[in-house]
């Protein structure tokens, strides 16, 4: 049941974020997923590339001290609020990336292809990677700023973004998955955005959401964690330890399965989709909370919902 | 001549620095000195130089179209729509933009008159959500005009950008014949980063036709085309029997290197009847979509997507259940 | 001659006999083996016929509970399952190789656990005195039935007892069906263990692969999950009447006993005909306790009928031949072979509370989980007020139900004594086997548990 909420409220925001603006619709400058400004008619811009450009790190500090600097700290504020607001059910519920992501999955699971399964060792080491995303997100335009790197790594991150390439494909669109040969920096960038989007489509086919491991708005998400009004909690004391729970992650955690005393959840890599609370047959082990009351609460009866042999894929 | 250009970034009330250059060579003899213009405010019909130059030189603006973002002073709501050109009473307010034409006209020695004109951005001033109806529209003198036009967006002047160019004399002498026949219909041809105008000084010799206007013998005087410093003009381009200048900026290697927002003064200069000039500059960027290679990208893209999913499919070769 | 009854064993002067001298004709070996078989089969089957004219006599037997008394009308064999089912049969001992590897494949699995004491009694002399019940049980019952021992074995290393079975099946039955080891990871919840469990069901499921003689396709595996869970979710259901206490424990468990004896479809189809029977049945919530420890296995339902008889209504249990039968929810995201192998493995490896395993400290989920769900007034799921967890709950105590020569759980009973008292909730350890002598003493001591579960804490 929880299962096809989400893919229903990815469905929809997907279509009022790449295709809203069209329709007078446009969320702001702070908007806490991938909705994304490469594409015409987006209902509203990520929030990364506002950060690393006008609204951010690409603010000189004269202008830091300006009007500008008062605009930017306007949509931090903003950015903060959202993000708080759904905390990590951006990633899971709302996220157009996430969602081409999912429909990839889709594809392996009706195929029969066994998932690129990564250790935990494996994505310890992998973790750290958006962290310096999000580094690279930020010193990039500062560096640009002072001159000492070249302009046109304005943007770092979103030159190599594979949503750049991938996103405006939905609207007819195939101009980023080009190499531009204006100068060695552009080519360079071009070079890294085609291989990284490559390897997003095919690890993607084998791994659910795995440029989501990645992902610098994950980083951030995690930085703005103690202020989350939406989180997944756990009651330890409830657990079996079956591990339906790790199994149904889209990130294979097994924090959630292996926590024993505290009421940790969607902490690290979690993206909240709530795939843990309706794989969970153990009543009121896994909840999704909001402002402390629970939305919805693990049970048998939700684990049974989900059609688990014979017939359509899980959604 | 003497031309005229904006900077990259203009606001809407705020002070902007306008470059007045005097072309040293046309113009020393005449005893005109190269002079900057000091803080030009626009705020009106008219602008004027608050600091004097040893030139004075008489300014007009006008909105050429208008793309203003509705806000809680104007009934549009949110959206886009376009005004009225000319309205001289609205100015831009934040999140709007708006292309500008901004003209000025000098008068050297003997009387003779110098018009330049530029073509600019203007973006709304932040913070700034009320429309200023204090200011009224002035009539548009008859001064000579540049009407400038391009088959592509104009995202901003970019190389490899066809762009055609009306010349009105208003009532400064001959106009090119056909001139006011209205907006002709030109194919929207794009030679991205067009490479072979017929040029006079650059070494590339490969003509092409829409930098030639069918070439000598075209209609009317030819425009001139200079680049800031340079001594001498690099290109000449003449009109088609439609009356319109075509011209494709060829491809700048300075400003590919240089980065995206880095730009230069391209100025077309005509003469006038009676020894004046008229011209036009613009800031021209590099092309943001000429070097783009779909093949190259897509090539590189299944690569890496075929690399990935082969290694993938390499390391599970032993598993089978 | 000796008296015959077993038709032919020792027809004067044919096999099974000699000519002998004076009284007549002497048994061969086979001859007495085949009249052991007899008396034991006979002892077996009386004990069964007993346990079930019990439960047919009772008050609150209806017709849709008719289909489990049907299926241990006699002590199931492997040989009839087979005809009636037309399916190969292949033992299980313990519950770690789930059924669904055996359905998708058109196997059926059949558990090797015995609940009959006379078995136990018969089973070959020479074998410990102190040996775990259920295995003495199935040892008395291979004695009566070779058939039995003649099927293939999956064998999961659990206990030291599971784990010497095979020895002793080849002492007693040499020659016998083969048996396949499966090595259970004794410690959870790591990496290592569970690529390694996956593993051997990945192997498992090669070897039950040439059993069948025919390579299945993954929509046969993932209707076999779907069979399976269909039975689970019906299953689930029974719980959950349970928990408001209107499931007895004896139908409760006669119902679990079955699944292995029938088609996974027609025990489902039973037991939603039974859940419909129930739901109409009064709450019995008083006196509620938790079931838990060594399972307890028909036709041995002594201790059912005595915590009834001292008036305690069993609302949960965490027994292997109870509630933990079909395991929990097989949560599926890979629906691959390799997923659902791996997704089994886990479900049955991480998901499995036998204190076999090195830590077990999530053995008291169920224990928690049922008394929340069992809120005082019948409701479905009790949130316990303030922070005690079984506050407000109908489950009062838990009764431990330990097997002599059962040393796991003689140590579990040990930990989840000190958890249950830390919970608030009695603790009763009874110590038995399948003999009949300690019904009194139980009784005694359940008898004067009752009383403690209403005094509060």
């Amino acid at each position: 049941m929880l299962g096809n909420v989400r893919l229903a409220v990815q469905h929809l925001s997907f279509v009022i974020l790449m295709y809203g603006g069209r329709f007078g619709v446009h969320l702001g400058s702070a908007v806490p997923c991938f909705s994304c400004p490469y594409v015409y008619g987006c209902g509203g811009n990520c929030y990364l590339m506002g950060l690393q450009g006008y609204i951010g790190f690409g603010l000189t500090w004269a202008q830091l001290w300006g009007y500008q600097g008062l605009r930017a700290l306007f949509w931090l504020v903003v950015f903060a609020a959202a993000a708080s607001l759904l905390g990590k059910l951006w990633c899971g519920f709302v996220c157009p990336f996430g969602l081409v992501s999912d429909w990839l999955t889709y594809l392996r699971r009706f195929l029969g292809v066994a998932s690129l399964r990564l250790s935990r060792a494996a994505r310890a080491r992998l973790a750290p990677v958006k962290y310096f995303l999000l580094a690279w997100l930020a010193l990039g335009p500062v560096l640009v700023n002072l001159g000492l790197l070249h302009p046109d790594f304005y943007l770092p991150f979103c030159q190599i973004c594979p949503g750049k390439s991938l996103l405006p494909l939905f609207e007819g669109e195939a101009k980023y998955l080009t190499l531009e040969l204006t100068n060695s920096v552009t080519l360079s960038l071009s070079v890294v955005l085609m291989a990284a989007s490559g390897l997003t489509v095919a690890g993607s086919f084998f791994r659910e959401r795995l440029f989501c491991v990645f992902c610098p708005m994950l980083a951030l998400f995690n930085l703005l964690r103690p202020l989350a009004l939406a989180r997944i909690v756990k009651d330890p004391g409830l657990c079996q330890g079956c591990g339906a729970c790790s199994r149904s992650c889209m990130m294979d955690m097994d924090e959630l399965w292996l926590e024993r005393e505290h009421d940790s959840g969607d902490d690290g890599e979690c993206l909240g989709c709530g795939g843990c609370v309706e794989a969970c047959s153990s009543r009121g082990c896994l909840s999704l909370k909001f402002l402390g009351g629970t939305v919805v609460g693990s049970s048998p009866e939700l684990a049974r919902g989900l059609r688990t042999g014979g017939g359509r894929a899980r959604g | 001549m003497f031309w005229l250009a904006a900077p990259p970034l203009s606001r809407a009330g705020e002070a902007s620095i306008y470059i007045l250059d005097l072309a040293p060579p046309e113009l020393a003899k005449s005893g005109l000195a190269r002079a900057e213009a000091g803080l030009v405010v626009l705020a009106g019909g008219r602008a004027a130089a608050a600091k004097a130059s040893d030139v004075a030189a008489e300014f007009f603006w006008s909105l050429r179209t208008a793309y203003l973002r509705g806000g809680d002073d104007h009934d549009a709501g949110v959206g886009y729509y376009q005004a009225a050109s000319g309205a001289a009473g609205t100015v831009v307010t934040a999140g709007g933009y708006s292309s500008v034409d901004l003209r000025a006209r000098v008068v050297a020695g003997g009387g003779v008159e110098h018009f330049a004109q530029t073509v600019f951005n203007l973006y709304g001033r932040e913070g700034s959500s009320a429309a200023d109806d204090s200011l009224a529209p002035v009539p548009a003198p008859a001064w000579p005009l540049f009407e400038l036009t391009s088959p592509e967006p104009l995202y901003w002047p970019q190389t490899g950008q066809t762009f055609f160019l009306k010349f009105i004399p208003g009532d400064r002498g001959d106009r090119t014949v056909g001139a006011d026949d209205g907006a002709s219909d030109h194919d929207a041809v794009s030679d991205h980063d067009g490479a072979g105008a017929k040029t006079i000084v650059a070494d590339n010799d490969a003509p092409a036709d829409n930098n030639n206007g069918g070439g000598p013998g075209g209609r009317g005087l030819p425009l001139t085309v200079w680049e800031e410093d340079s001594p001498a003009p690099l290109f000449e381009i003449w009109a088609g029997a439609d009356g319109v200048y075509a011209f494709t900026p060829p491809a700048d290697p300075g400003l590919d290197a240089a980065g995206a927002t880095s730009a230069k003064k391209l100025i077309f200069v005509r003469a006038l009847p009676g020894g004046g000039t008229a011209s036009l500059t613009l800031l021209v960027h590099r092309s943001r979509e000429a070097r783009r290679d779909l093949p190259l990208g897509l090539g590189v893209f299944f690569l890496a997507m075929l690399g990935g999913g082969g290694l993938i499919v390499a390391g599970r070769r032993g598993a089978r259940y | 001659m000796r008296e015959d009854n077993s038709g032919g064993g020792t027809r004067a002067g044919g096999a099974g006999t000699v000519p002998g001298s004076g009284a007549g004709s002497v048994l061969t070996a086979e001859g007495r083996a085949e009249k052991i078989r007899e008396k034991a089969g006979k002892r077996i089957l009386a004990e069964w016929e007993a346990e079930r004219a019990l439960l047919s006599a009772r008050d609150d037997r209806h017709e849709s509970l008719d289909y489990f008394l049907d299926l241990v009308k006699a002590p199931p064999s492997p040989a009839e399952i087979e005809a009636r089912l037309r399916s190969r049969v292949v033992g299980v001992v313990c519950l770690q190789a789930p059924p669904e590897l055996f359905l998708a494949l058109g196997l059926h699995p059949y558990r090797l656990y015995g609940g009959s004491q006379n078995a136990a009694a018969v089973a070959q002399p020479g074998l410990p005195a102190l040996m775990c019940p259920l295995l003495k049980s199935l040892m008395g019952e291979m004695t009566a039935d070779p058939g039995t021992a003649g099927i293939p074995w999956i064998l999961p290393t659990t206990c030291d007892w599971t784990s010497g079975l095979p020895s002793l099946k080849d002492v007693y039955f040499p020659g016998s069906g083969d048996v396949r080891v499966v090595d259970l990871p004794r410690s959870k919840e790591n990496p290592v263990s569970t690529e390694g469990w996956f593993l051997e069901m990945a192997g498992l499921w090669k070897y039950l692969k040439t059993l069948a003689g025919r390579k299945p396709s993954r929509g046969g595996l993932l209707a076999a999950v779907g069979t399976v869970e269909r039975a689970r979710a019906a299953f689930g259901e029974t719980v959950r009447l349970r928990r408001e206490g209107r499931v007895p424990a004896v139908w409760f468990l006669l119902a679990a006993r079955t699944f292995f004896l029938d088609r996974a479809e027609n025990w489902t189809r039973a037991v939603e005909g039974a859940n419909k029977h129930f739901a109409a049945l009064e709450p019995r919530l008083k006196n509620g306790v938790f079931l838990t420890g060594s399972p307890v296995v028909y036709p041995n339902f002594k201790l059912l009928h005595l915590l009834e008889e001292a008036g305690l209504s069993v609302l949960g249990d965490d027994l292997c031949s109870g509630e933990r039968l079909l395991f929990r929810h097989v949560a599926l995201k890979d629906k691959s072979v390799e997923g659902v192998l791996r997704a089994l493995a886990q479900t049955c490896h991480d998901g499995c509370l036998c204190p076999v395993f090195v830590e077990n400290k999530r053995r008291l989920g169920p224990v928690v989980e049922a008394a929340r769900e069992c809120a005082v007034g019948g409701g479905k799921t009790a949130r316990p007020p303030g922070g005690d967890k079984t506050a407000g709950s109908a489950v009062r105590g838990v009764v431990f139900h330990l097997l002599k020569g059962c040393h796991p759980y003689e140590i579990d009973s040990v930990v989840l004594e000190r958890e249950t008292r830390r919970l608030g909730l009695r603790f009763i350890r009874l110590e038995t086997d399948y003999a009949a002598e300690d019904r009194l003493t139980i009784s005694n001591r359940l008898e004067a548990l009752r009383p403690t579960l209403d005094a509060g804490d």
